[in-house]
């Protein structure tokens, strides 16, 4: 699938916008694509998440409550191209006002939008739908030859009330302001057994890169490997040792460092306690005490700035009174 | 009494049922939906038993939440967790619907020198995401929901009896979105069709590997109406985990359903172990793990190692009178033997239900102890109910990966019977 000169050569990584310069412009998005005065208009709410700057709009006046299907579209064709309709109308309203300030928001709603489905929407018990579900995807220019774009796991979720009005949508896309080339990583193993794609973190992650990823096998069985030298992920190992379990937080090979390290938990048995930072600047951590634990682990690549983040439940049974060593 | 608050945070919405007195049965949620995908149309805790089974004549009390014998103290939510930051960035933490009851009575009787009990129910709600892991590969997007029940039990004075027991019962009705395109001919009143697969993890695998070798039992999907037994007393059972999933063209792919629910309490060895042959499992690991991170242990509080996991699952329809009345859901159903409330309404046969119904899934949770003067505390249901509602698997489109879709009948009987594969010997 990746031709030898790719291998060597660059890769496309894109530089996300920060959350915080979405959510400085939430009301002219609120204006733009949903009509409001601002984020919270009556029982229409938009949220902008202040970590990842994804959107949820919800319009809770009007979303379940509908008591017929008329003033609904009758097919899915139809409601594809409803939906369709109003996210051009929407990027094109946010597009004119934002082309007045400097945050370049013009991929909010990217230009490489594709339809992935439309579907109908009911409440359990009713025989009409409630409005129509219509899930889109992105695939970004990769700068290599083959493939040339590569699928991004993120999507945005548009409902289409009556009267052609959105009565949701909930989007994990997040836009990017510009692209830059990065050391392309070349796949370890048969180039045909590999997808290339772009990883969009959790809704409530911190990102600062758009990166490339390789992924094999099947949705039970399968493995992430960089594509790129801003293509960092985070995990965790674990070793039971007499005195707890060691947590160790591993990179993949390929993306060097140097790396800053920040350890959290929160505990699932003991929610008064809240959430916790465990250490920071270590690589390695000993969870101690009993208890099941919620840990989070933040990572970020001092060369280029990218950052992972990673999370793992833990059950604990060792008997000793501090948290961590 | 009942208190009723529509509730919308962070992307979850539902209706906050606080019900006391006359109308006990503690904090309700019904219709709950994340980012507007339905997940449940009630969860509750039906009963709490609380015992004193080992030393001296069986004391056995049964207690409905919010009733006068186990009274609310106070109610919060929905609040997010507190939280202090310091991580490389800011992080967003989990928020919780909480009700605590406090007995004024010994829990054990008048007359037994026990101690009150206090009790805290906790709803805690996560975001949606790949991480914590939620299989072995790490590529299934999903939120989690935490149904926590805890308990508390102070030091006992000599010659009282002591409390060795503690059982808590569930009443999920979960309910997962059935999209039928444009084919919108579904008769009025009727639930969406659902179908539920229960399963228990294989102890060893040897690539390559299909869904045989996955699983050391199943029954996907669930023929008829099921008891069944997910733990014995802290060690592996019958079961490890249900899912539930809506009628579709074809099943849901196994393991990883896409758009399902998934409550899994313990993961066979092989989950924790990372694989050097393709494919391997890059999320393996010690979120697989159970207590004391054991690969192959229960995920359970480990302060309450001593758990058995008893399940019914049974259809529902919410037409009055169109099912067994002990089950709707403001009775609260539950008997001190579990499998009663089940046998007794419908008889002996189960239903069939395994082209699709609304569905209930009953769990049964119990904590023993050997008789103890100490404190005892404990919270169950740590390993919580995980919600994927991925339509299409973006990942699975983005990756061309392959689908596991086929029927699964290993390790169970194909008789129309209550306990398959059988009933646990040391059931009462």
């Amino acid at each position: 699938m990746y031709t030898m000169q790719d291998i060597n050569g660059q890769i496309n990584v894109y530089r996300l916008v920060s959350a915080n310069n979405i959510v400085a412009q939430q009301d002219a998005i609120a204006r733009a694509f949903f009509s409001m005065k601002s984020v919270s208009d009556g029982k229409k709410t938009l949220t902008i998440s202040p970590i990842s700057g994804r959107l949820t709009y919800t319009d809770a006046g009007r979303i379940w409550q509908n008591r017929s299907s008329t003033s609904l579209p009758t097919a899915a064709l139809e409601a594809q191209q409803v939906a369709e309709e109003f996210l051009r109308g929407a990027r094109s309203r946010f597009n004119a006002f934002q082309s007045r300030t400097k945050v370049d928001l013009s991929q909010l709603i990217p230009s490489q939008l594709s339809h992935v489905l439309t579907t109908a929407a009911r409440n359990p018990g009713e025989a009409f739908i409630d409005h129509w579900l219509s899930i889109f995807a992105v695939a970004l220019p990769t700068g290599i030859s083959n493939p040339d774009s590569a699928p991004v796991d993120a999507k945005i979720e548009l409902r289409m009330g009556p009267n052609h009005q959105p009565v949701g949508m909930s989007s994990t896309w997040r836009p990017f302001d510009s692209w830059q080339r990065a050391r392309h990583i070349a796949f370890q193993g048969a180039p045909d057994s590999a997808q290339l794609f772009y990883h969009m973190a959790d809704g409530e992650d911190p990102q600062t890169f758009l990166a490339p990823f390789y992924f094999t096998g099947t949705d039970d069985v399968g493995s992430f490997s960089p594509a790129s030298s801003y293509s960092l992920f985070a995990g965790i190992e674990t070793q039971i040792t007499g005195s707890g379990i060691m947590l160790t937080a591993v990179t993949p090979d390929s993306v060097p460092g140097p790396f800053s390290y920040a350890w959290g938990a929160w505990r699932i048995d003991d929610l008064a306690t809240g959430f916790r930072l465990l250490a920071t600047g270590r690589q390695q951590i000993t969870l101690m005490g009993v208890g099941s634990y919620n840990v989070v682990l933040d990572v970020q690549d001092q060369t280029t700035g990218a950052i992972a983040r990673t999370q793992r439940v833990i059950f604990a049974a060792q008997p000793q009174e501090q948290l961590v060593s | 009494m009942s208190k009723v608050d529509p509730i919308s945070h962070d992307d979850w919405t539902y209706t906050r049922v606080l019900r006391e007195r006359d109308a006990a049965g503690g904090l309700v949620l019904q219709d709950v939906r994340h980012q507007q995908y339905l997940l449940a149309k009630d969860m509750r805790v039906t009963r709490l038993w609380a015992g004193s089974l080992i030393a001296g004549k069986p004391i056995l009390k049964d207690f409905q939440l919010g009733s006068a014998a186990l009274p609310l103290s106070i109610t919060t939510g929905p609040i997010p967790l507190p939280t202090e930051q310091g991580l490389i960035a800011p992080y967003h933490v989990p928020f919780k619907e909480s009700a605590n009851f406090e007995m004024t009575d010994p829990v054990l009787g008048l007359d037994t020198g026990s101690q009150p009990l206090s009790v805290q129910q906790d709803y805690l709600f996560t975001d949606y995401g790949k991480d914590p892991p939620h299989e072995p590969a790490g590529v299934i997007d999903a939120v989690r929901i935490y149904p926590l029940l805890s308990f508390r039990y102070p030091a006992s004075t000599a010659g009282a009896r002591l409390l060795d027991y503690i059982r808590v019962d569930y009443r999920l009705a979960l309910t997962v979105e059935q999209f039928v395109g444009d084919a919108t001919n579904v008769r009025k009143g009727t639930e969406f069709q659902d179908q539920i697969g229960v399963f228990r993890d294989g102890e060893v695998l040897k690539f390559p590997y299909g869904i045989d070798e996955v699983f050391d039992a199943g029954e996907k999907p669930v023929k008829w109406e099921l008891l069944g037994e997910g733990l014995d007393w802290g060690t592996k059972s019958q079961w490890d985990n249900i899912h539930q999933w809506a009628v579709g063209k074809t099943l849901p792919e196994t393991p990883g359903a896409s758009h399902a629910a998934h409550i899994h309490w313990r993961w066979g060895t092989p989950a924790t172990e990372k694989t050097d042959y393709f494919p391997p499992k890059p999320k393996a690991g010690p979120q697989f793990a159970g207590v004391g991170g054991v690969a192959g242990a229960p995920q359970i509080d480990p302060r309450i190692p001593q758990q058995r996991l008893l399940f019914a699952i049974t259809s529902f329809t919410p037409t009055p009178g169109a099912g067994p009345k002990a089950w709707s859901a403001d009775e609260n159903g539950s008997t001190a033997h579990f499998e009663e409330l089940f046998i007794k309404a419908r008889g002996s046969a189960p239903l069939d239900i395994s082209s699709g119904t609304g569905l209930v899934v009953w769990i049964s949770i119990e904590a023993r102890r050997k008789p103890s003067r100490d404190p005892w505390q404990g919270t169950f249901f740590a390993h919580g109910i995980f919600f994927a509602h991925e339509v299409v698997s973006l990942g699975r489109l983005a990756r061309n990966v392959g689908k596991v879709e086929s029927p699964l009948s290993k390790g169970t009987v194909n008789s129309q019977i209550w306990w398959r594969p059988k009933r646990p010997e040391n059931l009462p």
